[in-house]
């Protein structure tokens, strides 16, 4: 994918039950999950990494079923989740959910899909303060990667032109990059799972099935 | 045949073919263009589409109307639409494309029944390469001309002012004829021989649809199809940039293009069991993954290559790589190669002959310093100089999902815009070129501009064909003679459509 990747990320519960919940939605819809045990396709990578009672998850897409799956496990557990984008290698955005709810959304570009109106600009704005409050940390150590970016810094100029300003001196990139967005999942308290994830195999139910769990879950 | 006159017995006849009865007529070169005729009318009258010999003793004796013209017009049978989809289009065997006299000018198929005078049967797979570009040039059908284009020949010619203009295209595209020979062949690393191998996808497996592009437009893309699929001569200097138009871009372009369209007719959108993700980017990823599904099997294209960014070796193919850090390597979206990409495979300007981004931005021309040099790196290699000022090749769709809007024409050109992208080319051939550097993006808002100002003025259109036009597909397809063919029935069609509107 043109740089493009998805990880979501699961605060509260321990490694136990966060793994019971994914293993039981699975389950509940038809598919299938093998611990640590290698896929034998790329639609059934699965990585996790746990640090602390952070769960990151990478999931190939999977026409929009990989999504599915995580809100039926953040609704099951009735906790709050994001999930963050690199959006082909140019920007990385977010959307943040309580359980089944979108709750918040931010993006560096937001101008990037085209031209809308202030209100779907300003939805794309990110709340600090909210973030912060759902996810449980302080909001100093997130609040300054929720900036929009120049679009002539980023789009008009040479790597020795583009901005080297990073949001925290611990920082490993900066405003305009796009592994800028690690570094706020570090401030997240997440872990990146291409780097350190453990490798498990798994089905991934239908949309159908999914969409079913989910109306259940919501009527529930 | 001739003889000489007055030759004594015992001296040797020179026996060599002439066309008595056009002898004393201009050299097709000078001809000036029938401009009391127009449309079919005008076709009879061409000498270019003529056969140069007809019969013994310099007539026709054939009870068959001979020319394609008049082929026509006597057997006025509804060919083929040229607005075909391509679904309609059989496979092109490497058989099927054979090749035909250079330069004959005749307008549908020529093969051998056809040629005779039967009745063109509209069917692409006989359609050969030579032909279609002539096919192209045979401009709009009479029948749907406006009455005002048709036989002026019964009052005072009323030729728009920039007549002048057009004969410089006509004859410009009478020259096109003369040397298409010597055209380029290939599209990829300049300074190569042109020696398409056997099996080599730029000659005979090259896909129908290809050469029915050069019949339903001239095009950018079909112009450099034509370049290199029809007139491939081994060991003629190659003359096309790498960052040219090529036959290949225009594949991928087209699968595009062709997936993005089914997607609009399944009415398709990122909603999922009644959730809408807040993924802006679902659009694309659903994009690529349908195109690498679509051209899945072919050996030239490889799809989702994660690279390292240190030593350019491919990680992985189609999944990322385990235990790498997304910032050591190089998500690539497709890359071209000379040889079938593999884990472990080191790329570079080697075995890399093109690499492509699929992006689905409002811009199309987006590509920050840091994504350049990341690709220009797996194309160039990593110590090749200047990486992020090299051109990469980013492929837009010509329509586009919004999440805000839905699904609309590409909102950077507008109506006006896309009107002009269907007259010169596949849309999506354009935009993979236009966005292959900043520079061009703007000479299209440039051009759009100037052709929404003029549109309406058959007079200024022929200006601005040659002004504005010319330069810019200049930029795209290397064979000079091309551009002044492809810009005549550009003219042409933009020409017939001025005059509808007025």
């Amino acid at each position: 994918m043109s740089e493009r990747l998805t990880l979501r990320s699961f605060k509260g519960p321990t490694v136990e039950v966060f793994r019971m919940a994914l293993q039981e939605a699975v389950d509940a819809c038809g598919g299938m999950i093998f611990w640590e045990c290698r896929r034998t396709r790329p639609e059934e990578d699965l990585r996790l990494t746990h640090q602390e009672n952070v769960h990151t998850v990478f999931l190939p897409y999977l026409n929009g079923a990989d999504h599915l799956l995580c809100r039926l496990v953040a609704g099951r557990l009735d906790v709050p989740w994001i999930e963050t984008r690199i959006q082909e290698g140019a920007f990385w955005d977010y959307s943040l959910y309580s359980g089944l709810d979108n709750v918040d959304n931010f993006s560096c570009l937001p101008e990037y899909w085209g031209p809308g109106d202030t209100t779907a600009m300003d939805a794309q704005r990110g709340r600090p303060q909210l973030l912060a409050d759902v996810w449980q940390v302080p909001r100093g150590r997130i609040e300054r990667y929720l900036q929009r970016w120049n679009w002539e810094s980023v789009f008009g100029g040479s790597t020795e032109q583009a901005s080297t300003e990073k949001a925290y001196d611990s920082d490993s990139d900066g405003y305009g990059s796009i592994y800028q967005m690690f570094d706020f999942l570090s401030a997240l308290g997440a872990a990146d799972p291409m780097a350190h994830g453990v490798l498990h195999r798994i089905i991934v139910p239908s949309i159908e099935n999914l969409e079913k769990a989910l109306k259940s879950l919501g009527k529930a | 045949m001739s003889d000489v006159a007055g030759g004594p017995y015992g001296v040797s006849i020179p026996f060599r073919q002439q066309d008595l009865v056009r002898n004393q007529l201009p050299q097709a070169l000078n001809y000036q263009s029938a401009m009391h005729f127009s449309g079919g009318n005008a076709q009879l009258l061409e000498l270019t589409d003529t056969p140069s010999n007809i019969g013994q003793g310099g007539y026709s004796q054939s009870p068959l109307p001979t020319t394609p013209a008049s082929t026509q017009l006597a057997n006025p049978v509804q060919v083929r639409s040229l607005s075909a989809s391509l679904a309609d289009v059989p496979a092109q065997t490497g058989a099927d494309a054979k090749e035909e006299g250079a330069g004959n000018p005749s307008v549908t198929n020529t093969n051998s029944d056809e040629a005779n005078g039967s009745t063109p049967s509209g069917s692409v797979s006989s359609v050969h390469r030579e032909v279609d570009i002539s096919a192209v040039i045979a401009g709009p059908d009479a029948a749907q001309e406006p009455s005002a284009f048709r036989d002026r020949s019964a009052g005072k010619p009323k030729m728009p002012p920039a007549n002048q203009d057009e004969s410089e295209l006509r004859e410009a595209y009478n020259q096109a004829q003369a040397t298409e020979d010597a055209v380029p062949s290939d599209g990829s690393s300049a300074g190569q021989p042109a020696t398409p191998a056997a099996g080599d996808t730029q000659s005979a497996g090259f896909p129908a649809f290809f050469t029915l592009r050069l019949i339903v437009d001239i095009s950018a893309a079909g112009a450099a199809n034509f370049v290199m699929a029809g007139k491939a001569k081994a060991n003629a200097p190659v003359a096309v940039p790498s960052d040219k138009l090529t036959k290949a871009d225009a594949k991928l372009a087209e699968a595009v293009k062709q997936v993005t369209e089914q997607m609009e007719k399944e009415g398709w959108t990122p909603e999922v069991g009644g959730y809408k993700p807040s993924d802006g980017g679902a659009y694309g990823k659903e994009v690529e993954k349908r195109v690498a599904a679509l051209m899945e099997g072919g050996e030239e294209f490889t799809f989702e290559v994660y690279v390292d960014k240190k030593t350019n070796k491919v990680l992985s193919i189609g999944e990322p790589p385990d235990g790498v850090p997304s910032r050591d390597y190089t998500q690539v979206d497709v890359v071209r190669s000379k040889v079938k990409v593999e884990v472990g495979t080191t790329l570079g300007t080697v075995n890399v002959e093109e690499v492509y981004d699929i992006k689905t931005a409002a811009s199309g021309d987006v590509m920050s310093a840091d994504q350049r040099h990341r690709l220009s790196a797996v194309k160039f290699g990593v110590d090749a100089p200047d990486l992020d000022a090299r051109k990469i090749k980013v492929v837009t769709p010509p329509r586009h999902y919004s999440p805000v809007h839905g699904w609309q024409d590409h909102p950077r050109f507008g109506e006006s815009g896309i009107k002009l992208l269907q007259f010169i080319g596949p849309a999506t051939a354009v935009y993979l070129m236009l966005t292959a550097d900043d520079v061009s993006a703007h000479e299209l808002k440039d051009l759009i501009h100037g052709y929404a100002e003029v549109k309406n003025d058959p007079a200024q259109l022929t200006g601005w064909v040659l002004i504005d036009l010319k330069p810019f597909l200049e930029r795209y397809i290397a064979d000079g003679n091309l551009v002044k063919v492809a810009l005549y029935a550009i003219n042409r069609r933009l020409q017939l459509e001025s005059q509808k509107r007025n």
